[in-house]
């Protein structure tokens, strides 16, 4: 799964500053009757290709919000969003949903697989609903899983697949459509500590093959897997820092992969 | 998403539900059933009406000249009113096609031996049975020499012919009635009932025996008016009361002493009685498919609301709007194909059933089939558009949300 499409077709690795995602502050506001609750007070976020971002903050501080934002899931009240070099901030329903299954891939908090599905169908529905040709989409559904080491659980209902498998098959329908970035909300929030580190595992050999990730935790542990942390308090960045490399983990507790 | 893989998801989410698709959908499989039925017996009725009315013979009026006797008048009810003039008057009115007297004589007994049985005898000319369609079973019918001649001769129906001579053919054979003997000629071919009337127990002799032998009189109590179409019956029906009322001179507000009668209505009575069971039906019918669509409509809308959770990981990997109103739109007409098609068997079933038990017979067209199947595929769009519209409004950031 070598992410190609980071440089809108370029030949070479993409620039230094090229940026996947740029944010001029996004607002967003609530209406909850006569309360008024603002999520996002003005964010100003950039993330280069390739890079793996994680935001990190405790509940209510707007994670998932802006995730929801970045993943053209919800408009921003104001403020300005570009992916990949194109303003998606006010596109239509239509038009985010091609977007999406064009460009985004998602692994949410659990339960992210449609439950009558099997593990290859789930993985096949961007491509399905892209109308991509049935062959092509077994082909790259099966390459996907095979990327998440579950191609042998291609056939299986999610309730026959455990939690942490179940995450696995997400991350492989997002990477199926070779998406400009994985946004990852919280994906291990409901995984056993050695389950969780399983997946990051599986995100960190995703990342290490160049695609760009951004990922929102709570824990500093899970945040620590990434390049670069963004801490998000009351819906602004109130803090920024970069990883030392001695605690990025990115091949995991076996070491068995190479960056 | 093509149409068939969009079919075989709605099949999976119709097969994953069945249980409570079941109850849901049953208006619809009830309303489906009693309409399949509804026109299988219906077309078996017409079926057998037009059949009736091929074996009995068409566009017919039976003239009756008998069963209205003024309650003034010394006549008795077997005697006949109609003149031969009468008769030749009924002829000259147009759309008449053909005019054939009978004469009844009730309540005589016809022996064999020492065997009896007791036909309705008529005196008929060759004419009547050709109108009304009799063919020889065994034997001859009655003919023009028969009359001319004054043969003694007798053409039994089926009934008779069995009751009198179990064991051998009857042709050949001489019967007895009142004082006279007469020899059979020949077996009619069955007739069955007109209305509740046995037509297989008759006996016929020509008609000028019957007048010379049994009742005497040159009049006669009934004829039978055959005309050119059955639109016209009601016309020339009109016609002949008029003529009849001038030349038997009925007085203003006195009863007549004739009637006439419209053989396919004597025919359709039966059904007539059964039109309202036939309204009644259609509006169970009817009243079963809004009940059945308000069932789906809901059960979409609660697996709708249960899956929200599915719509929005849908929209989040990229469904259009229109792509998950499809989804839900080809799932309720999933759910109600199937429900229809059930329908169909149960329908079906019925029918077969109602043959089996009551002896009606029944039809079930395949045109009526995919008429109703399109009604069912109809009423899946008409109940899965709410939900479905509903499914497609879904916000896609409910995906973000924890359960």
């Amino acid at each position: 799964m070598t992410p190609d499409r980071t440089g809108a077709g370029a030949v070479n690795p993409p620039a230094e500053n090229a940026f996947v995602i740029r944010t001029a502050q996004l607002r967003m506001r609530f209406d909850h009757g006569e309360a008024e609750v603002a999520a996002l007070r003005g964010v100003d976020l950039a993330v280069r290709a390739g890079e793996f971002l994680c935001v990190m903050g405790p509940s209510g501080s707007g994670k998932t919000t802006l995730l929801s934002i970045l993943g053209c899931l919800a408009r921003p009240t104001d403020g300005d969003y570009q992916l990949a070099g194109k303003n998606v901030t006010y596109v239509d329903e239509r038009e985010a949903a091609r977007v999406r299954r064009e460009r985004i891939g998602f692994v949410f908090q659990g339960f992210s697989l449609v439950a009558r599905s099997t593990a290859l169908q789930n993985v096949e529905l961007p491509l399905a609903y892209a109308h991509v040709s049935p062959s092509e989409r077994r082909d790259r559904a099966l390459a996907a899983l095979s990327a998440v080491g579950l191609v042998d659980r291609a056939d299986h209902l999610p309730n026959q697949l455990t939690d942490g498998q179940q995450q696995r098959v997400a991350v492989a329908r997002a990477l199926v459509i070779r998406p400009d970035v994985v946004l990852a909300d919280e994906p291990t929030a409901n995984l056993d500590a050695d389950t969780a580190e399983r997946l990051l595992d599986v995100l960190g050999e995703v990342h290490a093959g160049g695609v760009t990730i951004v990922m929102a935790t709570q824990v500093r542990e899970v945040a620590e897997r990434g390049s670069r942390i963004v801490h998000l308090l009351d819906g602004r960045i109130d803090a920024e820092e970069q990883v030392a490399v001695s605690f990025r983990r990115v091949a995991g507790r076996s070491g068995s992969s190479t960056t | 998403m093509t149409p068939e893989a969009q079919a075989r998801m709605a099949l999976q989410a119709l097969r994953a539900d069945w249980l409570r698709s079941v109850p849901s959908a049953l208006g619809v499989i009830i309303g489906i059933a009693l309409l399949v039925a509804l026109s299988s017996i219906r077309a078996g009725a017409r079926a057998a009406q037009d059949a009736d009315l091929e074996r009995l013979g068409a566009n017919m009026i039976i003239l009756d000249g008998e069963s209205v006797v003024p309650p003034d008048s010394i006549e008795s009810p077997t005697d006949g009113t109609l003149t031969q003039g009468d008769l030749d008057a009924v002829a000259d009115l147009s759309g008449v096609t053909a005019v054939a007297p009978r004469q009844n004589a009730d309540g005589l007994v016809v022996s064999a031996g020492r065997v009896r049985a007791n036909p309705f005898v008529s005196g008929i000319t060759p004419l009547y049975q050709q109108i009304h369609n009799y063919t020889a079973a065994q034997g001859r019918l009655l003919s023009a020499e028969d009359g001319r001649l004054g043969n003694q001769v007798i053409v039994l129906g089926e009934g008779p012919a069995r009751r009198l001579f179990p064991d051998s053919s009857p042709i050949g054979r001489s019967v007895r009635v009142l004082d006279r003997e007469f020899i059979v000629v020949g077996v009619f071919a069955r007739k069955g009932n007109l209305g509740d009337e046995n037509l297989d127990n008759q006996a016929f002799v020509a008609l000028t025996v019957s007048k010379r032998v049994f009742l005497g009189g040159e009049k006669v109590c009934s004829a039978s008016v055959q005309v050119a179409n059955q639109e016209i019956v009601p016309k020339v029906m009109h016609a002949i009361d008029d003529l009849l009322t001038e030349r038997h001179r009925i007085l203003a507000g006195r009863g007549a002493d004739f009637g006439t009668e419209d053989q396919g209505q004597t025919i359709t009575t039966a059904k007539t009685a059964t039109a309202t069971v036939e309204r009644l039906t259609l509006v169970l019918a009817a009243i079963a498919l809004i009940v059945g669509c308000i069932g789906i409509r809901n059960l979409m809308m609660v697996s709708v609301t249960e899956r929200t959770r599915e719509i929005g990981i849908r929209k989040a990997v990229g469904a259009e709007p229109g792509q998950l109103r499809a989804q839900f739109l080809t799932e309720a007409c999933a759910l109600c194909a199937a429900a229809g098609l059930l329908g169909v068997v149960v329908g079906v079933g019925t029918a077969r059933l109602t043959s089996d038990l009551l002896g009606w017979q029944t039809h079930t067209d395949p045109v009526a089939i995919i008429l109703v199947m399109s009604i069912a595929l109809a009423l899946g769009v008409v109940s899965g558009y709410y939900p479905a519209r509903r499914a497609a409004r879904i916000p896609a950031a409910v995906a973000m949300r924890a359960e």
